[in-house]
């Protein structure tokens, strides 16, 4: 037993020192519910009164992020305010920005998608028409929304999309290989038409603008942001700009319906999902480090270096589930009246099952990469059937009734009883139930074979 | 202390391990000495119990070894092939846990780690990330990981590849430093100077099986008692066979085609050979004096020669 609380003692140090990743992940549905929400909230009235911007768009990149952007913002939602017309020759769409005939042309560099997932800085070029006031503003507000949604995307999953991206490798441009990526452009963009300049820094931005025009004093201080610049620095010199108006806080509001109670669970469950394979991936990590074989041989054996690794992996989601609950609390999102033992119940069960379905998963993939990259795949699959992209009531009928297959969908529905419609421990025991059942199962067919796997000298 | 008998691995048709048997006593370095692929990562894996297998038996103080004979574990310090240590933990840390997870705990664990880091000479550099290492630092780590819980078998797998001559001698140090201790080393090389000067008794693998065991002494008279001396020019072997007739103190260890190693007995046997050589018409254009060494042992054995 003791050996089991030494190991995961021992894992949880190793996060500690280097936790960029998990907090990525705990920011991710923060930062996302509290944007999306902000622009969706009762507050900020729909329908811009702005008339259709035309937007010329130079695709130099040709990769997969262009080419999810260019699917995405075929759809209805986004043609309503945006007018986006692809042009093959740059010179051409130049032509047509002196000629007046748009508001703004965006140049998508070469290697735009490989940089961005290396992690390297990306410049966009984006072009304003100087004879327009407002619309190139709104455009260049939009580019710049879009730059932290692709910049946190590909923090979050840079990963997995490049490994999708290798095994892909010469399947060329089939764009509908990656139905998740657009679904999450999609998404980014009907916010971003409405969004708030603060969204644009709650991380320091990986893009750069470079844009011909001047005399623009958002553009001013989007330029002075350089990657070391703390987010706050970026706040202030934003807020002094834009004369404060724009920082709004992102209270409850009074109309009774929390818009921020309902977003939060949709996206948490898709974080923590993704916290499961963040916790069975160490399996990888200890695998190559030589680390994992060294364990075996010690007294504590196969099963228990294995058990310990999936318990590590319940330990993170649930502490995960647990920062979000209070965090959101804290920011008024989330009533602090809510049924304390439901609550519990509901938590501990999404774990627990984000946890059975990754051990399952790493169990029977042929190896952890594999795994890793298939988990991916499912977690945005499962994300958007299951509600965590779309808000269930706004998908068509054939999608919603794959939901109760997802995780997601037990996951927000036992959440959003609690948090939205009030309800206690009683009403989430059928939720909790099927997830208890997903987990407790997982977790003993994931470490049973990996268990066999690995006692047949699957590491020699 | 151990003892193999008749160890067997196969994976599919190919033999990894075939049959292979010795013992080691408490405190003896023994050494199992092969070139790569001889089998002795294998062997090294079945007796730590990372591998079953196919046929035959470990025993260690008389208890059998098999991968869920965790208290048989206990008494072992493994030492992997490849470093194997947490990199963002620092040597402390590392210490600590596997310590901890051979059951050591408290003021007797502290107290021992604190030796450990000694002994491996990164006391001074016990609190910092292991990533920040070098290569020789983090080898003699991965050694200190296996002797923590005061092994009474410690297992080696090659610890020495790979690292500078001064990492490589303070290794070697440690090594020797456990065996006085009374812990029984097994040692894997394919370095054969390394094996002459550290292991007591040690046996030579090829493809899986032993060709020979004894002491450094005993295996080089397999070879001769005077010296060796490698001859090279444009003779065929059978030449060199009929210029060799008239001198029975002379044993050919190998003989080939521009190439002979022969061993050469008695005083001033070495000068009459070469005079003779020369006298006759062999064309030599070649000659290497040695004392006999590990290295003729192994081409006597197998006919080919074991580099690094
Ligand atoms: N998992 C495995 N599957 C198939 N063959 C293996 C496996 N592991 C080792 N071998 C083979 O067994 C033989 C012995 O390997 P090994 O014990 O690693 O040798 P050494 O450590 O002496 O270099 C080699 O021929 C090697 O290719
Ligand atoms: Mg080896």
């Amino acid at each position: 037993m003791s050996s089991l609380v030494l190991m995961v003692a021992k894992d949880l140090r190793r996060r500690l020192r280097t936790p960029v990743g998990l907090i990525v992940l705990l920011i991710f549905p923060l930062a996302f519910a509290g944007m999306v929400g902000t622009a969706f909230g009762p507050s900020s009235g729909s329908g811009s009164g702005l008339p259709v911007i035309t937007i010329l768009m130079v695709d130099h990149d040709e990769d997969l992020l262009s080419n999810a952007l260019q699917n995405a913002t075929g759809n209805e939602q986004f043609s309503q305010q945006f007018d986006l017309v692809w042009i093959e020759v740059e010179d051409e769409a130049r032509r047509m920005m002196d000629n007046g005939e748009a508001s703004a042309l965006l140049i998508l560099p070469e290697n735009f998608t490989t940089d961005l997932l290396d992690g390297k800085q990306v410049t966009l070029s984006l072009v304003k028409n100087p004879a327009e006031s407002i619309l190139p503003q709104v455009v260049e507000e939009m580019a710049g929304v879009l730059g932290v949604f692709l910049d946190t995307g590909v923090r979050i999953l840079g990963e997995p999309l490049k490994m999708a991206g290798e095994m892909f490798d010469g399947v060329e441009d089939d764009s509908s290989l990656f139905p998740d990526n657009q679904a999450l452009v999609a998404l980014t963009l009907q916010a971003a038409t409405q969004i708030r300049p603060i969204s644009r820094y709650v991380f320091p931005p990986a893009m750069v603008f470079d844009t011909v025009s001047e005399n623009d004093v958002a553009l001013a201080t989007l330029l002075q942001a350089s990657p070391g610049d703390t987010t706050d620095d970026l706040l202030r010199r934003q807020a002094t700009a834009a004369g404060n108006e724009e920082l709004t806080d992102a209270a409850a509001d009074d109309n009774g319906f929390n818009i921020f109670a309902v977003l939060l669970p949709m996206v948490s469950l898709m974080s923590i999902l993704f916290m499961g394979d963040n916790g069975m991936r160490d399996l990888l990590a200890e695998e190559k480090a030589g680390t994992l074989t060294r364990q075996f041989a010690s007294p504590a054996g196969v099963g228990r270096v294995l058990a310990g690794k999936i318990i590590l992996t319940l330990v993170i989601c649930s502490a995960a589930m647990l920062i979000l609950a209070v965090v959101g609390m804290a920011l008024g999102w989330i009533s602090t009246s809510i049924s304390l033992v439901g609550s519990v119940l509901q938590v501990g069960a999404i774990a627990l099952a984000a946890t059975g379905m990754s051990s399952f998963i790493y169990g029977f993939a042929r190896s952890h990469r594999a795994a890793a990259t298939f988990q991916s795949a499912l977690v945005m699959g499962m994300s958007m059937l299951g509600g965590s992209m779309v808000p269930l009531s706004q998908m068509p009928d054939f999608l919603k009734a794959m939901a109760p297959y997802t995780i997601n969908y037990w996951g927000i529905r036992g959440l959003t009883d609690l948090t939205v419609r009030g309800l206690g421990v009683a009403d989430v025991l059928q939720e909790a139930g099927v997830l208890l059942l997903i987990g407790l199962l997982g977790m003993a067919i994931g470490w049973w074979r990996l268990s066999r796997r690995y006692a047949l000298g699957a590491n020699a | 202390m151990i003892r193999v008998d008749d160890l067997k691995k196969t994976y599919g048709q190919h033999v990894a391990v075939d049959g292979i048997s010795f013992q080691a006593a408490k405190g003896e370095i023994f050494g199992l000495l092969g070139p790569n692929g001889a089998g002795k990562t294998t062997t090294i894996s079945i007796i730590s119990g990372l591998l079953e297998a196919t046929s035959g038996t470990v025993t260690v103080d008389g208890r059998t070894m098999s991968p869920t004979a965790s208290s048989v574990k206990k008494v072992m310090g493994v030492v992997p092939q490849e470093t194997a240590l947490y990199e963002e933990l620092t040597a402390r840390e590392n210490l600590r846990f596997w310590g901890g997870l051979y059951d050591m705990s408290g003021s007797r664990l502290k107290k021992r780690v604190g030796e450990v880091l000694e002994l491996i000479g990164l006391i001074d550099r016990s609190d910092d990330a292991v990533k920040t290492y070098s290569g020789g630092m983090k080898r003699r780590l991965n050694l200190g990981l296996g002797l923590v819980h005061e092994p009474r078998l410690l297992l080696l797998d090659e610890p020495t590849v790979g690292v500078d001559p001064q990492a490589r001698l303070s290794i070697l140090d440690v090594i020797r430093e456990a065996a006085r201790n009374g812990t029984t080393v097994l040692y894997t090389t394919h370095y054969m100077q390394e094996a002459e000067e550290l292991c007591q008794r040690l046996a030579i693998l090829d493809h899986g099986k032993i060709l020979a065991e004894g002491t450094v002494d005993e295996l080089k008279k397999m070879v001769g008692e005077g010296e060796i001396v490698t001859v090279r020019g444009s003779f065929t072997a059978q030449q060199m066979h009929q210029a060799l007739e008239g001198h029975p103190h002379v044993h050919a260890v190998s003989l080939e085609d521009h190439q002979a190693m022969l061993s050469v007995a008695g005083d001033g046997g070495t000068a009459r050979l070469l005079q003779d050589l020369l006298g006759q018409d062999l064309e030599v254009n070649g000659v290497n004096v040695q004392p006999p060494s590990l290295e003729q042992v192994f081409i006597k054995l197998t006919g080919r020669e074991l580099r690094d």
